[in-house]
């Protein structure tokens, strides 16, 4: 027994999420496996899959949750007191997994199936593979997939592997967003803002997800309440990312640039360092909006903080604005290509001009 | 034909969840109590300026068979026939919920009688309102949800008196000695004079508030120390008074004298308009404030429904700056003043200065140099590293830190570990609001190129032993170099960057995975595997590094590399994948049949 891995633990579980909580979990791995059992080397690995799924390092959870499964796969018998957790993150792994374009779409549907293959062997309903499978097809453009599973999954009953009611109810207006379906959005949005249902994640991510409809219908006196209540409570953790991205659109739309500047330069690094292509894509093509509106708008050049990894970096700290937008731009459509080809559609071609539909006005 | 019927509720069960859910213990009835005394009393001040308010708790003791009992009498505005119905018998509604002054008063939920149902079976309440038609009105509430009202036939002192019976297993409650302790617990700060009246002595329970305003003299500092001993029962270090606009607030931080967790719960004690709400508030004071333990009055924020928590509105984050800025001010009044006190203080609790100098510019201007950070020379202040050298060099993660700091400092190279909570931040942050000055983060990798190089004729010497180390590393995707650097004794240093730590993880998360896993997994990580470093960094004053460079057999060569590359493993602690682990029994067992040979020969000379 090392007691040293446990503590490391509850220290960790009681930090709140991000970096410093990853590496805290990473340190309980580093010590198990130079002192501790087998199943202290697992009990670490499925704390720092959760402190990864929940501190924006999807990378880092993959590798270790595909550890922790094989250790499962190679003796159920011994860790089934660990089944349940293992099952769990299942889906925090496969709901990222479209995210990574090296990755192929016959892959992904081999561990969807391998997920569901799992879930058989432990006598879980199929809610929360359907689940899966649809946030993926969606994830990807495959409308026709999408409706499929949609469908299966609206008729599978609830059980213990189906996330919870608030979290389901988010997914919810991700998917209506997704089809421009923004009246519907909104509409599926409202038992989470009545404060009806929350959970660890929800309301801060609805509060983004929701930014693009809220625009798009003009009802700018929530958005600007939802900005307000939302990116305070997001800002600290990098797993946030993609929902930064719609406060941006929303800055952009109603011209507070100062604003929306000051969240460039502090995400930035994020999304550079960011394992996430998905999450790259979404704060490079907001923040690239953002800067081409205000150089719109402003032909002086700008002091900002720049990360030195862009093409477009300048010692002297000092940019001009279009020049800022194009590398910004540049970058979105290098991952944008991407993307599409894994997908074999125009997808995101779509998705950007969506965006850009929504803050440029002509 | 439709037929609307109510719903019938359960008043057994719904106590039964009050109390197991709602409430901390059943000693809260007496909190309930309380309250409504002191609200209906609020009422009738509102109605009678200058009214003089007077709670009085009578314990009658237990008898042979007789459980005991106690009465609680207050002089407040009463309740009529009609009030009596809606307010004590529906729950849920309470008198104090809306209308003009609701914010006056404590309760607001309607519930706070029924908590008497925990510990008893039966509450009798005698109430007459101060409305000059107002009768005495009798009310019997029972358990199981019925509900008896009588109008007495004599003219009773406006007010209410509450009698409650203990139910078996619950006298301890009654006990003399436990209301009046209870009584001063939650209701000493009350303005209204508390008597508890029991075994035939009368003690009034009132004491003097901490929170006043303060003058800021050394004898009522004194005296606010004094009260901290005595409610948190350790010696404080310093007490910081608190006033808050937002929400109303007043009261006294005590700074802790002993380090406290970064992850530990913060417990404050807070009281609700002079009334003890709780022990463990933990929203009240903003997140980096862990060095402190506080005592609050609170007149104006909205308590949850369990009375020992607050919503966390607009309104309470306001209130959280506000308190915030008071600690803040604090601190930056010590910087000027009483630096001694100051460095105590960071002693103990650099972490939470730490955490607000990240979200605080100015503050991070006037802290930042007394702040102490981990160095491959020891532990020192940002001031006493800049001291000695032009710019700020870090390492970001724990485990490479850890992998270069020996050797470092066997250099006397002096780097920042900033691999702990905060510490990135708030190094990376000093080159904003110090233009002047760079701060470069840096890898293991890049720190051995600080390392002495060789000379020309020295870099000749080892060129076919690097080459050979790089083919047969390279299979384990491992660089090599050569440097000089102390200790001589050390022949090889294994240093990684963040990528190559990671890809480590991966090949060791392949060794075990399905073909399928083992295969996304190469590909999600393919774009990180482009930037991976590991590598084997020789080092050239090490004498069996110099006799390997001349010896002739490059087989020897090849093997004796190989195991020096898995002794840099093991030295740091890293886990050995299955390839490696081959090497190593491969390796040893090479060696030893070598050594064996070798010896053979010797002897047959």
């Amino acid at each position: 027994m090392s007691q040293e891995v446990l503590d490391l633990l509850e220290q960790a579980g009681r930090m709140s999420e991000g970096p410093a909580q990853i590496s805290l979990c990473e340190e309980a791995v580093r010590v198990a496996d130079a002192k501790g059992d087998d199943e202290h080397k697992l009990v670490a690995r499925l704390e720092l899959v959760k402190a990864a799924a929940f501190g924006g390092a999807p990378d880092r959870a993959m590798v270790t949750f595909s550890w922790c499964l094989a250790k499962y796969d190679a003796d159920p018998e011994e860790y089934h007191l660990y089944s349940y957790d293992l099952m769990w993150q299942f889906k925090w792994i496969m709901d990222h997994i479209c995210d990574f374009p090296n990755v192929p779409k016959d892959k992904i549907r081999q561990l969807e199936d391998d997920m569901e293959r799992h879930y058989r062997i432990e006598d879980y309903g199929m809610r929360a593979v359907h689940q899966i499978r649809w946030v993926n097809a969606l994830g990807m453009g495959d409308l026709n997939r999408f409706q499929e599973f949609w469908d299966k999954w609206y008729d599978t009953q609830r059980d213990d592997m189906a996330d919870c009611l608030a979290c389901e109810q988010n997914k919810r207006v991700e998917a209506a967003i997704a089809q421009l379906d923004y009246e519907q959005a909104v509409e599926y949005a409202n038992p989470i803002f009545t404060g009806r249902m929350s959970c660890a994640e929800i309301p801060q991510k609805t509060y983004a997800t929701v930014m693009p409809a809220l625009i798009k219908l003009g009802r700018l006196r929530e958005a600007s309440e939802y900005h307000e209540k939302g990116y305070r409570l997001i800002r600290k953790n990098p797993v946030y990312l993609a929902d930064i991205a719609g406060h941006l659109l929303y800055l952009t739309h109603v011209d507070s640039f100062v604003k929306g500047l000051n969240m460039v330069e502090r995400h930035l690094p994020w999304a550079i360092d960011s394992s996430n292509k998905y999450w790259q894509f979404e704060l490079f093509s907001t923040a690239s909006l953002l800067v081409e509106v205000m150089s719109q708008e402003t032909a002086k050049p700008k002091k900002l903080k720049l990360p030195q990894e862009l093409s477009c970096y300048r010692e002297d700290a000092t940019y001009e604005l279009p020049e800022v937008a194009k590398c910004l731009s540049e970058k979105t459509s290098e991952i944008k290509a991407i993307f599409n080809e894994r997908n074999g559609n125009d997808h995101f071609t779509k998705l950007r001009a969506s965006y850009r539909d929504l803050v440029i006005t002509s | 034909m439709t037929n609307d019927f109510n719903f019938q509720v359960n008043l057994r069960g719904v106590i039964d969840l009050l109390s197991d859910h709602l409430y901390s213990g059943p000693q809260v009835y007496l909190r309930e109590l309380m309250q409504n005394s002191v609200d209906a009393i609020t009422a009738r001040q509102n109605r009678e300026a200058g009214h003089d308010g007077l709670i009085k708790m009578e314990v009658v003791a237990s008898g042979d068979e007789r459980p005991p009992t106690i009465v609680v009498h207050d002089n407040g505005i009463g309740l009529t026939e009609d009030e009596v119905h809606q307010f004590l018998a529906t729950i849920g509604q309470s008198s104090k919920r809306d209308g003009p002054a609701s914010d006056d008063f404590i309760g607001r939920f309607g519930i706070g009688l029924l908590s008497a149902f925990v510990v008893c079976d039966e509450i009798v309440v005698i109430t007459r309102s101060i409305n000059a038609d107002g009768k005495t009105v009798q009310w019997k509430g029972r358990a199981d949800g019925t509900y008896s009202l009588d109008i007495l036939d004599y003219d009773f002192e406006p007010g209410t008196q509450v009698f409650l019976r203990a139910k078996r297993g619950s006298w301890q409650y009654f006990d003399a000695e436990f209301v009046r302790r209870k009584a001063r617990h939650f209701g000493g700060y009350l303005p209204h004079r508390i008597e508890v009246h029991a075994e035939g002595e009368i003690d009034c329970v009132n004491e003097t508030p901490p929170w006043v305003d303060y003058s800021g003299s050394p004898s009522e500092r004194e005296q606010l120390m004094q009260h901290g001993r005595d409610v948190f029962d350790v010696e404080m270090l310093d007490a910081i008074p608190l006033r808050s606009q937002a929400g109303k607030v007043q009261g006294i931080a005590y700074v802790l004298n002993h380090s406290i967790s970064l992850a530990a719960k913060r417990s404050d004690r807070v009281y609700l308009k002079n009334m003890l709400l709780t022990e463990q508030a933990d929203n009240l004071l903003p997140s980096w404030a862990f060095f402190v333990k506080c005592i609050l009055n609170v007149n104006d924020l909205r308590p949850t429904a369990s009375r020992e928590s607050f919503y966390d509105d607009e309104n309470l984050e306001s209130a959280r700056v506000e308190l915030g800025g008071c600690l803040r001010q604090y601190l930056m009044d010590l910087a000027e003043h009483d630096q001694q006190r100051l460095y105590r203080i960071i002693d103990l609790h650099y972490r939470s200065i730490k955490s607000l100098a990240v979200e605080d510019d100015d503050f991070y201007r006037m802290f930042i140099d007394l702040l102490p950070f981990e160095t491959s020379l020891g532990s020192m202040t940002l001031k006493e590293y800049r001291e000695n050298n032009p710019v700020i060099r870090h390492v970001s993660s724990l485990d490479q830190f850890r992998q270069i700091s020996g050797v470092a400092a066997a250099q006397s190279i002096c780097i920042i570990n900033s691999g702990y909570s905060y510490d990135k931040e708030l190094i990376a942050k000093f080159s904003d609001v110090f233009p002047d000055w760079t701060v470069e983060e840096v890898d293991a990798t890049e720190l051995t190129q600080d390392f002495a190089e060789l000379t020309l004729e020295e870099r000749e010497s080892v060129f076919d032993l690097l080459k050979l180390g790089e083919m047969v590393l390279q299979p384990f995707r491992c660089g090599i170099d050569i440097r000089k650097f102390q200790p001589a004794q050390l022949p090889t240093l294994f240093v990684t960057n963040d990528a190559g730590d990671f890809m480590r993880s991966v090949e060791q998360a392949q060794d075990e995975a399905s073909e399928l896993w083992a295969g996304v997994l190469d590909e999600m990580s393919s774009e990180r595997s482009i930037t991976a470093e590991t590598q084997l960094v020789l080092n050239y004053n090490n004498s069996l590094v110099q006799k390997l460079a001349t010896t002739p057999d490059r087989n020897l060569i090849g093997r004796a590399l190989q195991m020096l590359y898995v002794q840099a493993l093991l030295l740091g602690h890293r886990p050995l994948n299955a390839r490696e682990m081959k090497l190593l029994s491969d390796g040893l067992l090479g060696l030893i049949e070598y050594s064996i040979g070798n010896n053979d020969e010797s002897g047959e000379e």
